[in-house]
This record gives C-alpha cells, sequence and structure tokens, in this order.
C-alpha cells in the first residue's frame, strides 16, 4: 500500500523547519502575493528559496499557496509571480482560481498545480473537469464523508488530498461572505474576519426570540481531527493527509506533525490502532486550543461539532523551550527560552527522535551563567540539567499536573 | 433584457409570463436549496408542461454542490428531469457543469457560483469549457462588473434584485442549535432571521435538506446600475424572489421591463424592504485583519 503524504503548514521559516524536522514529507506557505492567510506571517521570494531548499535537503516537498480568489485588480505580476515559484524550484502551487491554474501549467510542466479546497470539489466529475484543464491533484472539500473520499479514490482520476486536522470553515468554503458583508474583508482575497464565529440573536418568521439568552446561536466550528480513520484514509488511498494552520505556532506544529507521524509510522508497521490513537490524541490534546471532532467523515455533524458556550481559543502556555545543543558529560542542555519556567517544573522533551521522556528541572543556568531560579525572558540562551541525552530541536514544554 | 425568475406554482408561470420574464427557474428539494418551495417531481411536470404550452423557457435550479456519494440518484433525477425538456440548468458546482455539458450538450447552462467568478480571464476559460451563460460574483463592485459586462456582456449575469446569498453550509446548524438549547422549533425551509449581538443589521436565514444559508441584511436594489450595464451589453438578469412578496416581484420586473418608473418602483419596495446597492459601492478588501 503506497504511503500517503503528510502535509503540514508554515507560516515563516522557523515553522517550516520544525514541520520537517517534527516529520512532514511536505509543507505548504504562503507567499506576499496571490496567498489567502493575510495574518500569517507570509514568506517573500527569497523566504520561500531558503524554505524550498531546506525541504529539499530533508527529503521533502515545498507548496506555495496562490490560492486567492482574484479580482481584476489583483492579477497583476502573476505571470512573473509564477515563473519565479518554479524557478526557485517549488513542487506545487495550490490554486484557486483556474485562470491561475492556466498560466501556472503554461509556465511550467514540472511545478504541480493543486487545486485548492477553496473550489470544494466534492465529486468525480469536477476532478474530470480540472484534470482536463492540467491540474494534478485536487484538496477535497471537507464536506466529503469517507464514502464520498472512497468513491473519488477509486475513480483514479488524480491524486486527492483531504485535510485530517485544524480549523474548519463552516461555510462551504470560498462560498462564504459573510466577512465582505459584515466588516467589508474580502474573504476569498484573505480578510476573512471569522464571523461565523460570533454569537448571533436568532427570531422566528414572526420576529419572536428563539435563541437562549445564555448561549446564543453561533456557528463556530470545533476543529477537524481525523485520527479515528486515519487507517481508513490510507487503506482508501488518499495521497496527501493535509494538517490546516499556516497561523499556528511552532509549538503546535511540532506536536500536531509529531503526532500524526508518529501514528501514521506505528499503523504502518501494524501496531494496534486504537492503542495509537489513544497515544496520538493524549499527545494532540497538549497543543490544541479548540475543541476538536471528526468533522464530515462518519456522517453531517450535529450540534457536538460546534462550539456554543465558548470559542475555546485559549493558547497553551506550555511550550518552554527548544533544544539548541547538548553536552552528555555535564548534562547540560542549551536551550532557546519561549516561555517562563522555573526550577522544580516538572518538564517533558519530545522531539522526532526523543520520546516524551519526563524530567524535573533542578539546575539553570542563564545567559550570564549564574544559577537562577526561574527564567522568563523569551529567546534567552540558557542551561539547564538534563538526566537523559536529547537533541537539537526537540522541544521542552510543561506536563500538565 | 432577458429576466430570470423563480417560480414554484402554476398561478406564477402565468403572471410572470404575461409580464414577459425570459425564462422561469424550477427548484426540487434534491438539487436545489436555498428555496423555501421545493417542488415535487410531479409538481415539476405539470409546470413544465405548462411552461411548454406558454413556450416559456425554463431551467431547474442545481444550485448546490452535489457530493459523489449523491451521484446516482442526480443522475437518476436528472434523466427523470431531461424527458421534462429544460431549456437548461442553472448549476453552481463545476463537476455537475461538466457532467450536464458531456451528457446533455443541447441544454444550455448558467453557472452561478454566487462568490468564485471575479474577473475576466475566468470568465473567459468558463465560456470556453462550455459554460452558457456566467452569473458573476455577487461581492463585486460596480467597476468590477462593468469590466467583465464591456467583455462579455451577452454570456453574463447578474443579480437585478433581491436577498443575497452571504453563505451557504453543509451543516443543519439551526436544527444543530435547537437541539443544543434544547427547544422544539420547527426549521424545515421556514425563515429565521440572525442578529449579531454587537450589530443591528438582520440576516435572513433558511434551513433546508442541504444545510443552512444566510442572505443579506438588506434588498440589492439596482435598477440604475442595471440601465448603465444594458448600455454596455449585459443582457440577462436573476431577480432573486426568495423572501420576497408577489407584489414586489410583479413591480421588479415591470421595472426592468421599463414600465414603470424605477422612483416609482423604489417608494413602493422600500416601503417593504431595506433597500441597498450590496457591495456595488463599497469593495471589500484583504486588509490586515486585527487580532480576533
Amino acid at each position: 500500500m503506497k504511503r500517503p503524504e503528510l502535509l503540514a503548514p508554515a507560516g515563516d521559516l522557523a515553522r517550516l523547519k520544525t514541520a520537517v524536522h517534527f516529520g512532514a514529507d511536505a509543507v505548504y506557505i504562503g507567499g506576499k502575493k496571490f496567498s489567502l492567510r493575510s495574518r500569517a506571517s507570509n514568506f517573500d521570494l527569497s523566504d520561500i528559496e531558503e524554505g524550498v531548499r531546506y525541504a529539499h535537503q530533508h527529503q521533502a516537498k515545498c507548496y506555495v499557496t496562490v490560492n486567492m480568489i482574484p479580482h481584476q485588480e489583483d492579477l497583476e505580476g502573476l505571470e512573473e509571480y509564477l515563473k519565479a515559484l518554479d524557478q526557485i524550484g517549488v513542487d506545487a502551487v495550490i490554486v484557486a482560481s483556474l485562470h491561475i491554474a492556466k498560466v501556472a501549467r503554461q509556465i511550467s510542466d514540472r511545478m504541480e498545480v493543486h487545486l485548492s479546497t477553496q473550489q470544494s470539489s466534492s465529486n468525480i466529475e469536477t476532478l474530470n473537469f480540472y484534470k482536463a484543464l492540467g491540474i494534478d491533484r485536487v484538496v477535497l472539500a471537507r464536506e466529503c464523508s469517507l464514502e464520498d473520499i472512497e468513491q473519488i479514490v477509486d475513480g483514479q482520476t488524480m491524486p486527492v488530498e483531504v485535510f485530517i486536522h485544524g480549523g474548519m470553515c463552516v461555510n462551504v468554503s470560498g462560498r462564504c461572505t459573510l466577512s465582505n458583508y459584515m466588516t467589508l474583508r474580502d474573504a476569498n482575497r484573505g480578510g476573512c474576519a471569522q464571523s461565523c464565529r460570533w454569537k448571533y440573536f436568532c427570531f422566528d418568521e414572526n420576529d419572536q426570540p428563539l435563541h437562549d439568552e445564555n448561549t446564543l446561536f453561533s456557528m463556530s466550528s470545533k476543529d477537524l481531527n481525523a485520527t479515528v480513520v486515519l487507517s481508513d484514509l490510507i487503506r482508501i488511498g488518499v495521497s496527501s493527509l493535509k494538517i490546516e494552520g499556516r497561523m499556528k505556532s511552532e509549538y503546535y506544529l511540532a506536536t500536531v506533525v509529531g503526532a500524526y507521524r508518529r501514528l501514521m509510522d506505528d499503523l504502518h508497521i501494524g501496531k494496534d490502532e486504537q492503542e495509537c490513537i489513544n497515544e496520538c490524541n493524549l499527545e494532540l490534546a497538549k497543543a490544541e486550543n479548540r475543541e476538536t471532532f471528526g468533522g464530515f467523515f462518519l456522517n453531517k455533524p450535529l450540534a457536538d461539532g460546534h462550539l456554543y458556550d465558548k470559542n475555546g481559543t485559549g493558547i497553551t502556555q506550555e511550550f518552554l523551550a527548544t533544544v539548541l545543543s547538548y553536552d552528555q558529560d555535564s548534562q547540560m542542555a542549551t536551550i532557546e527560552v519561549r516561555n517562563h519556567f522555573s526550577k522544580d517544573w516538572l518538564c517533558e522533551v519530545f522531539g522526532p527522535k526523543t520520546d516524551h521522556v519526563q524530567f524535573v528541572i533542578t539546575d539553570i543556568l542563564n545567559s550570564d551563567n549564574i544559577l537562577t531560579e526561574r527564567v522568563y525572558k523569551p529567546m534567552e540562551i540558557v542551561r539547564i540539567k538534563i538526566p537523559f541525552e536529547v537533541q537539537s530541536e526537540d522541544f521542552i514544554r510543561k506536563v500538565r499536573t | 433584457m432577458n429576466l430570470f425568475v423563480p417560480v414554484h406554482k402554476n398561478d406564477q408561470l402565468i403572471s410572470y409570463s404575461a409580464l414577459k420574464v425570459s425564462a422561469v427557474i424550477l427548484s426540487t428539494a434534491f438539487c436545489s436549496s436555498k428555496t423555501q418551495y421545493p417542488l415535487t417531481i410531479d409538481e415539476l411536470s405539470n409546470i413544465s408542461k405548462r411552461a411548454a404550452e406558454m413556450n416559456l423557457p425554463w431551467y431547474l435550479s442545481v444550485n448546490r454542490m452535489i457530493l459523489q456519494s449523491e451521484w446516482s440518484t442526480f443522475k437518476n433525477e436528472i434523466q427523470q428531469i431531461i424527458t421534462y425538456h429544460p431549456t437548461g440548468f442553472i448549476v453552481s458546482d463545476l463537476g455537475v457543469m461538466h457532467y450536464l455539458k458531456k451528457n446533455y450538450p443541447n441544454q444550455k447552462i448558467v453557472l452561478q457560483t454566487d462568490t468564485t467568478i471575479t474577473n475576466v480571464q475566468d470568465v473567459e476559460i468558463l465560456l470556453s469549457l462550455g459554460v452558457d451563460f456566467v452569473a458573476l460574483a455577487r461581492e463585486l463592485t460596480l467597476n468590477e462588473v462593468s469590466e467583465i459586462v464591456k467583455q462579455y456582456g451577452n454570456q453574463v449575469l447578474i443579480s437585478g434584485f433581491g436577498y443575497q446569498s452571504m453563505s451557504t453550509s453543509n451543516r443543519p446548524l439551526m436544527s444543530n442549535y435547537f437541539e443544543y438549547i434544547e427547544k422544539d422549533v420547527e426549521f424545515l425551509y421556514k425563515r429565521f432571521t440572525l442578529q449579531e449581538e454587537g450589530r443591528m443589521e438582520c440576516y435572513p436565514a433558511i434551513q433546508d435538506n442541504h444545510g443552512f444559508h444566510i442572505f443579506t441584511s438588506s434588498v440589492l436594489e439596482n435598477f440604475d446600475e442595471v440601465n448603465m450595464l444594458e448600455r454596455i451589453g449585459l443582457n440577462h438578469l436573476i431577480i432573486d424572489s426568495l423572501f420576497i412578496d408577489e407584489e414586489t416581484v410583479h413591480t421588479v420586473i415591470e421595472t426592468f421591463n421599463k414600465n414603470i418608473p424605477i422612483d416609482v418602483a423604489i417608494a413602493q419596495i422600500s416601503s417593504k424592504y431595506p433597500l441597498s446597492k450590496a457591495l456595488y459601492y463599497t469593495p471589500t478588501s484583504a486588509v490586515k485583519a486585527v487580532s480576533l
């Protein structure tokens, strides 16, 4: 059985490197132009070049989103931009506009053209249509069930990509202008204000209130989590399993990419599926900032697919530091601080080759090489004692107690 | 100006025909969304016969995504409906467009995705692939519409009037909410109104068998703008009549047919509905959003 690609997002070079380091087979990034997610710190061409180089050096692919739905004024410079991406060696562009797809195809035979989920493709005939236009891969609509996906893959039109984790548009992607009308931001050009996550009063035809004063109507969706169907998606033959979140943190990526990498690898070697899923979900829970559910894979989402009472957007503070180096003789790790921590905290190290090992912080040497009880300056380089070998680029987090 | 207007009963067919609409749009519960009155196949058969007797072209609305698992049902329904001799189909799924063009090449295809058709080049590609008419994205400004109309005026449609679709979800959002707050409310094809807790605007919404749909708080009225666009080549309009009373639809048709002065029509309609120019003069952009 062909193993699918694990495709991860990256909002900047640091996150790209993290995603690759933690096991992504491919990363997708946004350029400064023609891309959605205006809040993500998108890449300029030199960043893209460096990202592609880094990805290729680590046997990973790099895709660039060119997925805005362009108005006439947006199209200036498109051809030059796509040519530059091709010359840089970008493996694929992810597009939503037929015109952008056509130009990309004309410019390069080498660079693949992937059709974004913004076009909400959900049947074989749609794939046939895109194949005739020279599209190489389609990202299916998040509304597709496992049954839909299996039938589409069986149709063997072209490789398909499926979202497996992260935020979900509650509306059909690319067909929502709530943001346009409510905030004058064009969702299809990167300005989505997430009006769907707001609270609404609700009235009937006679303007009588129907809402519960304590729990107003909201369309806010829980995030997607596909762990329970991951083995099905692999069995079906989905080519690429995609994690959402170009705006997510380095820590989130390390945790989520690492968790899915491990799940995919463990399933491949035949480990007990339920055990693997449980482990994966335990790990994912350490990074999530919103509750998750199974999306449309098994059935149409009901009330348990929504967040009515809270938006669940609390940011976890558990990410403490990344490892820069480790000295085996002294057992001291040099680390870069991300969040404050103190002596006696119970922590955990995790990385592609470091297996979630816990330890208690006993010794901290600050950047002036002075023993201290607490560090709190982000990006400060300090040393702490870790009583086992760790690798550079491993992550350290606080263990929830 | 060729006017496309939805109908759901014989009476409307007769009156709209008398008002000289160019085509009517029929809906079924399976193929169509964003309607309060889908037809059964028998009803559709009857109305289509009457339309044929009146020489009135009719289009079937397939204005939703068709999932792969629904495809065989979709094909069966289309095979039956095709025997009623529709003039064409108004579709929003490119797969549906591709399938219909391949299998029923004599049928006219109107592609209406609501949002994604936003520039001359995309229109050009779609027309080259067999689409007969392209409905432009609803969020375009008048200037943007004009640019496209100048080049492909005879093959593009715009909405001439009505509440504009803002979003469509495949989830049953309203019944999900009632389930959550444990409230027993009839929801199918009913009109609801949503009001964001910090805003004054009220957005009409509807749940059907396919999901949940939200519309603009005000009714698009662009009589003057259509006159201007007509002069540069626009030939086709859709009247979005969802949530609009019959008398007003008549007024709108008569106005576009230049039988009622625009100011008289606006005076009549504005007493019943909040009117606006939608985003015709209010460009939306990809501004840097604040953290929400």
